[in-house]
């Protein structure tokens, strides 16, 4: 009986599939990227290509030596939520940066996003907090420039209580934010109740 | 035992077998590959709002297929060319300047766009209706309008760096696909908080250095590091 479910299993596994690749050469136009265009329901979030990507000065990539921590950076603006929008559960160790928020080293906060775990690992910013006033973070930009800023403090609060306008309002220096999740995790909500956000200020460029 | 087994076997291959007649139909409902939450409720050719300061706006369009083209509103000017959500590549931003008495909160802000591979049904002879009246059904308040989206734009504006808008393409695209461009619908917004204040702020009519700013936290985590 188990070998029969096994079978069925199998042959369900493969008609779905067989769907998917019927379904990818339907259109009259050439697809964009491949892409089956009569079924974009089942079309996930990482598999359209990225080609299109913002083209202004932008960070990108994010090393923050005590935590190990190193990754390019994906430019993320709002999601249809109305949230932040934050890179692929499945690329756990992917930050981004907040296009809606200063380049890092112009004036006001930076915000950088990480996650602190996703796909069942850990995540780019899994130790973020441990960093401690004085650490350093650095980040490139597409012209060219090295920054280096350094910690200055940190805070753990729940979301709820999120410090919006600590995190988002003006500076009068280029500054930093690092924000992932920290704290409990309320497996109901499925959601940690926390954000640790770590406050950074540019120390050189 | 064996017999229900086998019932079930034929029903469930008889499930695959009609979708893979008629597959892309079938396909657009395949609930098996829905996996997260933003499957489930991802929309293909439609589109959100945020409202930034200063009458600005993003409109985030779903296109699958690519690059959306031909995005038109009575209700915003197009000021800055669509980019690629790098999070998820379905999804196309377009930063654009809402037009007096507008906003996507209010929920009275419509437009038409056209994704590739959509909307390519050869030109009816109801082309020559533009859309807007299918799309503004109701709209009284404004006495210049009839807005039509076939009209030449001004000419300083430059929406689309690719290719100019035919007559006939923008009406086709919005009003006879099914899914096409039509309204802009809401989404929760909320106003960028005040300048921080103390600590050497800025003054409060310095520019909003972050314009749109999300509370209530951001969600990085999914429980691994739980336990």
């Amino acid at each position: 009986m188990s070998v029969s479910l096994r079978k069925l299993g199998g042959v369900v596994v493969s008609a779905v599939l067989l769907t998917l690749t019927l379904t990818g050469c339907s259109s009259d136009e050439p697809a964009a990227q491949g892409l089956p265009q009569d079924a974009p329901a089942t079309v996930q979030a990482d598999d359209v290509p990225i080609s299109e990507p913002f083209d202004g000065l932008r960070p990108t990539r994010v090393r923050v030596p005590k935590i190990d921590a190193d990754s390019d950076l994906l430019a993320v603006a709002v999601n249809g939520e109305g949230q932040i929008a934050v890179p692929s559960a499945n690329k756990p160790m992917q930050a981004a940066w907040y296009r809606l928020s200063p380049v890092p080293g112009a004036v006001g906060p930076a915000i950088l996003l990480g996650h602190v775990d996703g796909n069942e690992q850990p995540g780019i910013f899994a130790q973020l907090d441990k960093l401690v006033k004085g650490d350093e973070i650095i980040v490139d930009r597409s012209d060219g420039q090295v920054l280096k800023f350094k910690v200055d403090r940190k805070t753990q609060l729940p979301k709820e209580q999120f410090p919006t306008d600590a995190v988002y309002g003006n500076t009068d220096k280029p500054e930093l934010r690092l924000i992932t999740c920290g704290g409990a995790f309320d497996h109901a909500a499925h959601s940690y109740k926390d954000n640790v956000v770590v406050y950074a200020n540019l120390v050189s460029v | 035992m064996r017999k229900p087994l086998g019932r079930l076997a034929i029903a469930v291959l008889a499930s695959i077998a009609i979708p893979l007649a008629v597959a892309p139909v079938a396909l657009a409902s395949a609930p098996a590959l829905a996996t997260s939450s933003a499957v489930k409720s991802f929309k293909d050719n439609a589109a959100t709002g945020i409202d930034l300061p200063n009458g600005f706006g993003i409109l985030r369009i779903a296109s699958v297929t690519g690059l959306p083209s031909q995005i038109k509103s009575a209700h915003f000017d197009v000021v800055e060319k669509a980019f690629q959500a790098e999070e998820d590549g379905r999804y196309w931003d377009v930063k654009v300047k809402l037009k007096d008495g507008h906003s996507f909160k209010k929920g009275d802000v419509k437009a038409s766009w056209h994704c590739p591979g959509k909307g390519h049904n050869p030109p009816k002879t109801s082309s020559s209706k533009p859309t807007t009246s299918s799309s503004e059904p109701t709209k009284t308040s404004e006495p210049t309008k009839t807005p039509e989206p076939t009209k030449t734009p001004e000419p300083t504006k430059t929406p689309e760096p690719t290719k100019t808008p035919t007559s006939t393409e923008v009406p086709v695209t919005s009003t006879t696909t099914a899914p096409g461009g039509g309204d802009v619908v809401d989404c929760p917004v909320r106003p960028a908080p005040a300048p921080a204040p103390a600590g050497g702020a800025t003054p409060v009519t310095a520019p909003v250095q972050v314009p749109f700013a999300p509370t209530g936290g951001v969600e990085t985590g999914f429980g691994y590091l739980a336990g």
